[in-house]
């Protein structure tokens, strides 16, 4: 019969190893399985190891398991010896689950052998968790082509390709307050962009080859100079500033960070920090179709292709506590989505589920809020455009 | 959006590789899938249902995700007290049942049924489950299609909150679902699903080729014809285990080195190779490899010279049983008859008989979960076994013990895993239920059916 206690209860039958959200490597694995065959052996006995893999571990990868788990044993005080010189055999074998990577050391003392494990999440498992998801909430909506938006106490300043506006929240809706006309003095480049920072009554407005400047106390004035050099990032996550090309809709990758130094960069659309194991890096979404990561000093650590070309850093307190809400790659004409990523091991993982859009996200800048970023799409059956606040919520 | 490099990707794909593309379209809402199955289903409870079909009705607080971990469902937060004893769970809100009732945190606390050591409770509109022992695992418990969230009516029957509703049943012939139009996840693009039960493989075999049905299961045999055919099946990871079962209190089987010697004479290899036609895995663990990841390390190879001197240790005439298997179940039986031919070469004799009361039995069950606490638990209840999952067993190492402790009493003696094979008609778009079976056909759509 089945055990009293598991008829009442199932989750008391056995405690599964709780899957973290920590980023993991083969070292951690490597230490617990060598930490268990080290409790394994007797005092003074030493190890012949033998390696199998039935994983999908590539070789290279599996090389590394097994260089970082002799180095392990060693690092234990475990000598590895042939078994002409009379070492106890240990089978290592490289496994899996569904979710987690299995490592399993067989001991084989003559008296019996030992089995001994180790379970780590998978590394693509770990950040697939769905610890989090974006919470998208439509804000504002217009016929013109919102560029950015920006809350401003109880109202919301609203940038657009002919106006600063700033609109009250009314009991019907988003009112309009105040409007001043930016002064364009060239046509605007197709694919128009820009990016509006406030900071209490006061805003900054950044259009390609423009940035202005006003005030919504006193009138909503706004006075412009020609100029093209656009904050990148936001709050903490906040890059400095960068060349935007004039004519074009990208920037051109010089950057002057803010203590006042100046790289230079392939051009690229939109930048995203992101904070990896305690390490800051920072991800540009490339005019190249490439995604590219850079470390804090700006040495290019890899890169990766799939993800469009909006891409928005954010810190939250889900997950590895920051995330890059990135759109996907299609055309003006396609539906769109924006998705979150974290970056383990150098290398993209999904986090959550997408959120999507009507029509292609004309617009994705982080916000000041923690965890919050602005979308705008362009809903391709009205022809409208809709800006939608994102939110990073934990799944629990 | 990817500005540029898409615009010369779609240029290109609208001259040059236009011809040979076999264009996307986007989904497209509407349709009926007709989906046949074997099993006759009653409409009473889910809990009779197989467990692939109820999360088209029925859902969960949480759910799994691909790879096995648990999500948001009817639930979209919770959180437990250092000890994992008191678990709260915020409701998604705005959700309503098939009926148009509310789902509430007091209709939550009225359906959901842990056991005597687990009160759970509606406090200030969230669900609190307080367990008497640590819960740790409480999440993947509760996405276990056991523990659906419904709502009994007077008549007895059960509204779920699913993508679909029950629009039609006649119990164990036939059902039709309808799209919930107010499904939480959003409305699902089918119009509905013509649910055929209690259908012969072969005739859906049949169905399938003919475009008659959408989605078949597919016998073994039927399956490998389907291929050849041409015709698109899906196949699960594989979640059932095919066991021989010693009876208790039958005196060959309360023998350990007769039981020691019948499995040692199998060759797990044979059946998989010829009656399984390579499908699914041999297997000498109770749970199978995509699920535990150390099911290798339960060996799988016949030694027939050692069942021979076991079995000749055994007083003359040799040792001798009977062996039953489902009359309804073409595949038990072939593996019964070939079992016994194993055997037979030990110096063992085994009768096998369809059905009735025997010594042995071709067990055949089906893991509702990838979780491996509760698929050993399922299994432990179906095999009538009690070793593997008397806690407590946190480890690893505990588990795989507590499971080699069974292995090693042979009184259950793993064979295979079976996955589940399905056909899958051309006009199926989105097929993507979960590997261990679980079907959501929310995001499913048909092409028309061309006249």
């Amino acid at each position: 019969m089945v055990g009293s206690r598991l008829r009442i209860f199932f989750p008391a039958i056995l405690v599964l190893v709780v899957v973290t959200a920590c980023a993991q490597s083969y070292d951690l694995q490597a230490h617990g399985l060598a930490q268990k065959i080290a409790a394994g052996l007797k005092p003074r006995e030493s190890a012949f190891l033998l390696f199998h893999n039935i994983s999908t571990m590539n070789p290279s990868d599996v090389n590394a398991a097994h260089t970082a788990l002799e180095r392990e044993l060693h690092a234990l005080g475990v000598t590895l010896a042939s078994q002409s010189q009379g070492a106890v055999e240990v089978v290592v074998t490289f496994s899996e689950s569904l979710e987690s990577s299995v490592w399993v050391a067989e001991i084989r003392h003559a008296e019996g052998p030992e089995t001994v494990m180790d379970l780590r999440p998978k590394q693509a498992a770990i950040a697939a968790a769905p610890s989090l998801t974006v919470e998208k909430k439509l804000l504002f909506e217009s016929d013109q082509q919102i560029l950015d938006l920006a809350p401003m106490a109880r109202d919301l300043l609203v940038l657009d390709s002919e106006a600063v506006t700033l609109y009250e929240n009314a009991a019907s809706g988003w009112q309009r307050k105040l409007a001043v006309r930016v002064p364009a003095i060239r046509p605007w480049p197709r694919d128009l962009r820009g990016r509006l920072m406030v900071q209490s009554d006061a805003y900054q407005a950044y259009l390609p080859g423009l940035t202005c400047h006003g005030n919504a106390a006193g009138g909503l004035g706004i006075s412009c100079r020609d100029e093209s050099l656009w904050p990148v990032g936001a709050g903490p996550g906040m890059l400095g500033f960068a060349q935007f090309t004039p004519a074009r809709n990208f920037f051109d990758g010089r950057i002057v960070a803010p203590s006042g130094s100046q790289k230079s960069l392939p051009a690229f659309f939109s930048a995203a920090s992101v904070e990896t194991r305690g390490d800051k890096m920072w991800a540009f979404a490339g005019t190249d179709t490439r995604t590219h990561l850079y470390t804090a000093t700006f040495e290019n650590v890899g890169g990766w292709t799939g993800w469009g070309s909006d891409i928005a850093g954010v810190e939250s307190d889900c997950g590895g506590r920051s995330q890059v809400l990135v759109t996907a790659s299609g055309d003006d004409a396609a539906a769109d989505s924006v998705a979150a990523y974290e970056i383990a091991g150098g290398s993209p993982q999904p986090v959550g589920e997408a959120v999507s859009f009507p029509g292609p996200v004309t617009a994705l800048w982080p916000a000041p809020e923690r965890g919050v970023a602005f979308a705008v799409s362009h809903d391709l059956k009205s022809g409208r455009y809709a800006a939608f606040r994102l939110a990073i919520n934990c799944a629990h | 959006m990817q500005r540029s490099a898409w615009q010369l990707i779609a240029l290109i794909s609208l001259t040059g590789f236009a011809a040979n593309s076999t264009a996307e379209t986007r989904p497209r809402y509407g349709g009926t899938l007709a989906v046949e199955i074997h099993d006759a289903v009653t409409f009473a409870d889910p809990g009779d249902w197989p467990p692939s079909l109820i999360p088209l009705v029925y859902d969960g607080l949480v759910r799994l995700d691909a790879q096995g971990r648990p999500g948001p469902a009817l639930a979209v937060a919770w959180q437990h007290d250092p000890e994992n004893k008191r678990w709260e769970f915020r409701l998604r809100p705005g959700v309503k049942f098939h009926d148009g009732s509310p789902v509430n945190a007091a209709a939550v606390a009225a359906c959901l049924k842990l056991g005597a050591h687990a009160a759970i409770s509606a406090e200030g509109g969230v669900v609190v489950i307080q367990a008497e022992m640590p819960a740790p695992d409480l999440l993947v418990t509760l996405a276990d299609t056991r523990f659906v969230i419904l709502r009994r009516g007077a008549d007895g029957v059960t509204s779920g909150t699913g993508p679909f509703r029950i629009a039609e049943w006649q119990a164990g012939r036939h059902a039709v679902l309808a799209a919930n139009d107010d499904y939480w996840g959003g409305r699902p693009y089918l119009d509905g699903i013509e649910l055929r039960m209690f259908r012969a493989y072969r005739d859906q075999s049949v169905d399938l080729e003919l475009g008659k049905a959408d989605v078949v299961e597919l016998s073994i045999e039927d399956a490998r014809r389907a291929t050849q055919r041409g015709l698109h099946t899906w196949t699960s990871a594989p979640f059932e285990l095919i066991a021989l079962a010693f009876e208790r209190g039958r005196t060959p089987g309360e023998s350990l080195p007769f039981r020691q010697a019948v499995a040692l004479s199998i060759d797990r290899d044979a059946i998989h190779d010829v009656l399984l036609q390579r499908q699914g895995e041999s297997s000498g663990a109770l749970l199978p490899q995509w699920i535990t990841g150390y099911a290798f390390l339960f060996p799988t190879a016949r030694d027939l010279q050692r069942a021979r001197q076991m079995a000749a240790a055994f007083p003359k005439p040799g040792p001798r049983a009977t062996l039953s298997y489902d009359p309804a179940d073409p595949l038990s039986r072939s593996i019964a008859e070939r079992i016994a031919v194993d055997a037979r070469e030990a110096q063992v004799l085994i009768q096998v008989a369809p059905g009735g009361q025997a010594d042995m039995r071709i067990a055949r069950v089906r893991l509702r979960s990838p979780d491996p606490a509760l698929a050993l638990f399922d299994l432990a209840v179906a095999l009538h076994i009690s070793e593997p999952v008397e806690p407590p067993a946190a480890t690893p190492e505990a588990r795989y013990l507590a499971e080699k402790k069974v292995i090693d009493d042979s009184r259950v003696i793993p064979l295979c895993h079976l996955p589940e094979i399905l056909g899958i008609g051309s006009r199926v778009k989105n097929w993507e239920p979960q590997r261990w079976g679980g079907w959501r056909l929310d995001n499913v759509w048909v092409e028309p059916r061309t006249p």
